[in-house]
């Protein structure tokens, strides 16, 4: 028998969600509440086997809420129950030590899933939100990009062209040549011109 | 025997008689008693009554009485001096000595020098002194300088006062006319020997035409004639033409007497000048005629007195005639008295004195007296050496040589006077039109830079309330910003959390009405289910699109990637994101709409570029500044496209970016992409 509190500020989610869970045999809602100072106060006489909390309360906010209660249960898994599909959320949300991340429209079938895969300590995340996630991490670690203006520019670097007759003849203003030779000097992580035009050479940008 | 002209005949003018002692005397005492009577009240009143205009007035008198009375004239110049020296009046002194110069002229030559010295010496303390006053004491030391054979001397005061009157220094005309005929007198007596040729004639006639030309200037008609008729005759007298220059003598003495303007002693002189011109004729019967009439003349003890001097000369020529009549015993009487009589009159060296010893030399041969007759004849040599001595006659050449170049510089001088005269009124005429020019052109250009300046101030206010406008512009749109996301953030809110979660109640309730009935199964019950779902979330994105959560929780760096993800996550153009630098704190009336912007140009390299992939870059400065790259690999755009109304969307983009006060640059090649640059500055909006 799995133990489960539920936490919104939302009666009628409430409502739908004791509905859906009232008939699994092995889950056992024994808390509700609506809003995260209810939910720490129930969690000092009883806590359950697995949280359902939602992210967007008024008062203390979900990433709070999981905050604290990591720390303070460490039995206790989370799953955070939300609307809120954006990636560094979600990403905010796990680093908080939450197991689950579930969209309030999720099917029942998928809520008792997450339910019985957290408790068995194991990480459940919705599908489609686990391939975003995905892509963000192998973003996220991919080579700067030098991008087409940058290249132009870096060109003109190579052909020993000053500032001031990049910004000539691209009608751009010196400072956003300085602006570009800048951000090529973070994205090759060189220190100078000299720099700028050796790696130029090497990685085949100009 | 001589050709010279008699050089009394230029004895003229003032004369005054001796008492010269009492002068000194007086003079010396003055200051004597002046020192020694300082207290003497009786001395300063004195002093007072003398003012200058009665010493002036004094001098006037003098001067009207020494023909008639020249003791008392030269009294009266002593008188003035006195008065002058006491009053320390420097014009009063030089015009007293200068008369009494020339009052001793007649009587001693050494005195008259010596006073005429002490005038000009007076006449340079006394800045305002008159230069025809100060020409007559030039004069005055000429002649008296000639009378002592001193013909250096004597030709450079000559010819000084003949470059005075041509440089137009001078210019009382009656004083040329008598500067000019004693110069001519001048020349003739030195011409005493063998002088001919035309060269001393042509000087000579020069002389007559100055002086011509001088007495023009005189008004009285009459007097202005009959004043050259004396240097006529002299120069007749010169010429040896003796009738003719006894025509002009006499009448000069008849038209100068009927205008009473004639001085005894220029009397003298013309009528010894007459005698002369007999005794060259060898007439001693009418030279003695004239000789008796200047004896009759002169005859008041103090008229022999003032002009002894003019007597003795006389005498001289009286001699000659006298030997001339062959009375020689009478003639070596007279001559040698004469002679003893000059040795008083101060020094004397000229012709007529040469003259009496030769004529004193022969009248002793004549007369068998052989011994003297050497004797005066040795002297006759020794004298006529010492007058007639080369150097000297050649610097008075050269004086007069000078004196001509002077006189051509003048000519010179005039002419160039006359074309200086029209290139100044060319030049004034180019200087007025340069003038007006000048002035037309700095008016002109005070006009331009007034022109400008108020150009320039026009534009500075049009600037100024263009900045108000843009200011102001940009308050309305972000008041108008932030009213329209205040709505969206209620809006988003409202779907999000009110319908959102209603339909999520909603599809609950539904799901457990499958789950605990019949309509399990049931197709059309499972696909009211789907669309509740799809609905949900379809409201889900709507809600993000209109207020994006994230943008207000985690910024707009995260919120652009995230939108970036999201976007990939839904198909065709690959976005990926990359950030440099960190982002610092940002203003929601900024990120915000940099956000709108970002989202419509990813909106429109998804709807239009027809791209594989497209590149979302932010790059925050450490300066707070911030730079986005949105660049595709799609099919461009033509420039004109750019500017052109298709390019609408980037036209509005270029509009926000500058309202967001930054700088947008649209690179776009066909068939290789776009690349949109826009950097900010959220400081300095």
């Amino acid at each position: 028998m799995i133990s489960l509190a539920i936490t919104d500020d939302q009666v009628i989610i409430l409502n739908g969600l004791q509905k859906i869970l009232a008939d699994v045999p092995n889950i056992q809602i024994t808390g509700i509440y609506n809003n995260g100072d209810e939910l720490l106060e129930g969690l000092i006489k009883q806590q359950p086997d697995v949280l359902l909390l939602d992210i967007q309360m008024p008062g203390k906010s979900g990433v709070e809420l999981a905050a604290i209660i990591t720390k303070t249960y460490r039995n206790i898994k989370i799953i955070a129950l939300t609307n809120v599909d954006v990636i560094a959320q979600i990403k905010k949300i796990l680093q908080q030590g939450v197991m689950g991340y579930l969209l309030k429209d999720a099917s029942p079938e998928k809520i008792v899933k997450a339910i019985e895969t957290v408790y068995a300590g194991e990480q459940f995340i919705q599908e489609e939100l686990k391939q975003q996630l995905l892509n963000s991490l192998s973003a996220s670690n991919a080579k700067q990009i030098v991008t087409r203006r940058e290249k132009e520019i870096l060109q003109l670097i190579v052909d020993e062209f000053t500032n001031q007759e990049i910004a000539d003849k691209l009608y751009l203003s010196l400072r956003t040549v300085e602006n570009h030779r800048n951000n090529l000097l973070q994205k090759l992580d060189v220190k100078n011109t000299a720099g700028l035009v050796k790696v130029a050479i090497q990685e085949g940008l100009v | 025997m001589s050709k010279n002209v008699n050089t009394l005949k230029c004895r003229d003018t003032l004369k005054y008689s001796v008492l010269h002692d009492i002068v000194l005397v007086v003079l010396f005492l003055l200051p004597v008693m002046d020192s020694a009577a300082q207290t003497n009240e009786k001395t300063a009143s004195m002093a007072q009554q003398f003012d200058t205009t009665s010493i002036l007035l004094l001098l006037q008198e003098g001067s009207h009485l020494t023909d008639k009375k020249p003791e008392a004239a030269l009294e009266s110049f002593i008188t003035a001096a006195e008065r002058s020296r006491q009053l320390n009046f420097a014009k009063g002194l030089a015009l007293s000595n200068a008369k009494m110069a020339r009052w001793y002229f007649g009587n001693n030559s050494d005195k008259s020098i010596e006073y005429s010295r002490q005038a000009l010496k007076y006449f340079e303390q006394d800045a305002a002194s008159a230069t025809d006053d100060k020409a007559e004491v030039h004069l005055l030391m000429a002649e008296a300088f000639d009378e002592q054979g001193r013909l250096d001397s004597s030709a450079y005061y000559y010819y000084l006062l003949g470059s005075e009157i041509e440089s137009g220094n001078i210019t009382n005309p009656k004083l040329a006319v008598d500067l000019y005929t004693k110069l001519a007198i001048f020349w003739i007596n030195l011409d005493y020997g063998s002088k001919e040729g035309d060269e001393y004639f042509r000087t000579l006639k020069r002389f007559v035409d100055k002086a011509k030309m001088a007495a023009v200037s005189i008004k009285d008609s009459a007097d202005a004639v009959s004043s050259v008729y004396f240097l006529q005759g002299a120069y007749f007298h010169a010429l040896k033409k003796f009738d003719s220059a006894r025509y002009y003598y006499n009448t000069y003495l008849q038209e100068r007497e009927k205008l009473n303007k004639i001085v005894l002693a220029r009397k003298i002189s013309t009528l010894t000048n007459i005698a002369d011109t007999y005794l060259q004729e060898n007439r001693p019967d009418d030279a003695m005629q004239y000789i008796n009439k200047v004896e009759a003349m002169v005859n008041a003890p103090q008229q022999t007195r003032y002009l002894v001097f003019y007597m003795l000369f006389t005498n001289l020529l009286k001699g000659k005639a006298l030997y001339q009549q062959h009375k020689y015993m009478p003639a070596v009487d007279l001559l040698n008295e004469t002679l003893e009589k000059l040795k008083t009159t101060g020094t004397h060296l000229r012709g007529e004195l040469l003259d009496a010893y030769k004529t004193l030399a022969n009248s002793y041969e004549a007369s068998g007296d052989y011994k003297n007759a050497l004797l005066q004849n040795n002297r006759y040599i020794a004298m006529y050496d010492s007058l007639m001595k080369k150097d000297k006659i050649d610097m008075i050449n050269r004086l007069e040589i000078r004196y001509r170049m002077v006189e051509k510089d003048k000519a010179l001088a005039e002419q160039k006077l006359k074309i200086a005269a029209v290139e100044n009124r060319v030049r004034s005429r180019n200087y007025l039109i340069g003038g007006i020019s000048f002035l037309a052109f700095f008016t002109a250009f005070g006009f331009v830079l007034w022109r400008r300046k108020n150009i320039h101030k026009q534009r500075l206010q049009q600037e100024r309330i263009d900045n108000l406008q843009q200011k102001m512009e940009i308050e309305r749109l972000n008041a108008t910003i932030d009213g329209e996301e205040k709505e969206r953030t209620r809006i988003a809110g409202e779907l999000h959390d009110g319908i959102g979660s209603l339909l999520t109640a909603a599809k609950m309730n539904f799901e457990m009405v499958r789950r605990n009935s019949q309509y399990e199964h049931n197709p059309d019950f499972i696909e009211g289910i789907k669309l509740l779902e799809e609905t949900a979330s379809g409201l889900r994105e709507t809600a993000h699109n209109i207020m994006p959560e994230i943008l207000m929780q985690e910024g707009l760096s995260d919120a652009i990637k995230s939108f970036c993800e999201r976007m990939t996550g839904k198909g065709g153009t690959v976005i990926s994101f990359q950030t440099l630098g960190t982002a610092g704190e940002m203003d929601t009336s900024f990120y915000l709409p940099v956000y709108r912007i970002v989202q419509e140009l990813i909106h429109n390299v998804r709807k239009h570029a027809k791209a594989a992939t497209a590149l979302v870059q932010m790059n925050f400065h450490e300066d707070g500044g911030l730079d986005i790259t949105v660049e595709d690999d799609g099919n461009g755009m033509e420039i004109t496209m750019i500017k052109s109304s298709a390019g609408m969307g980037l036209k509005n983009i270029n509009e926000r970016v500058k309202q967001l006060g930054g700088r947008i640059d649209i690179n776009s090649i066909k068939g290789r992409g776009t690349s949109v640059y826009m950097e900010f500055e959220p400081g300095k909006k």
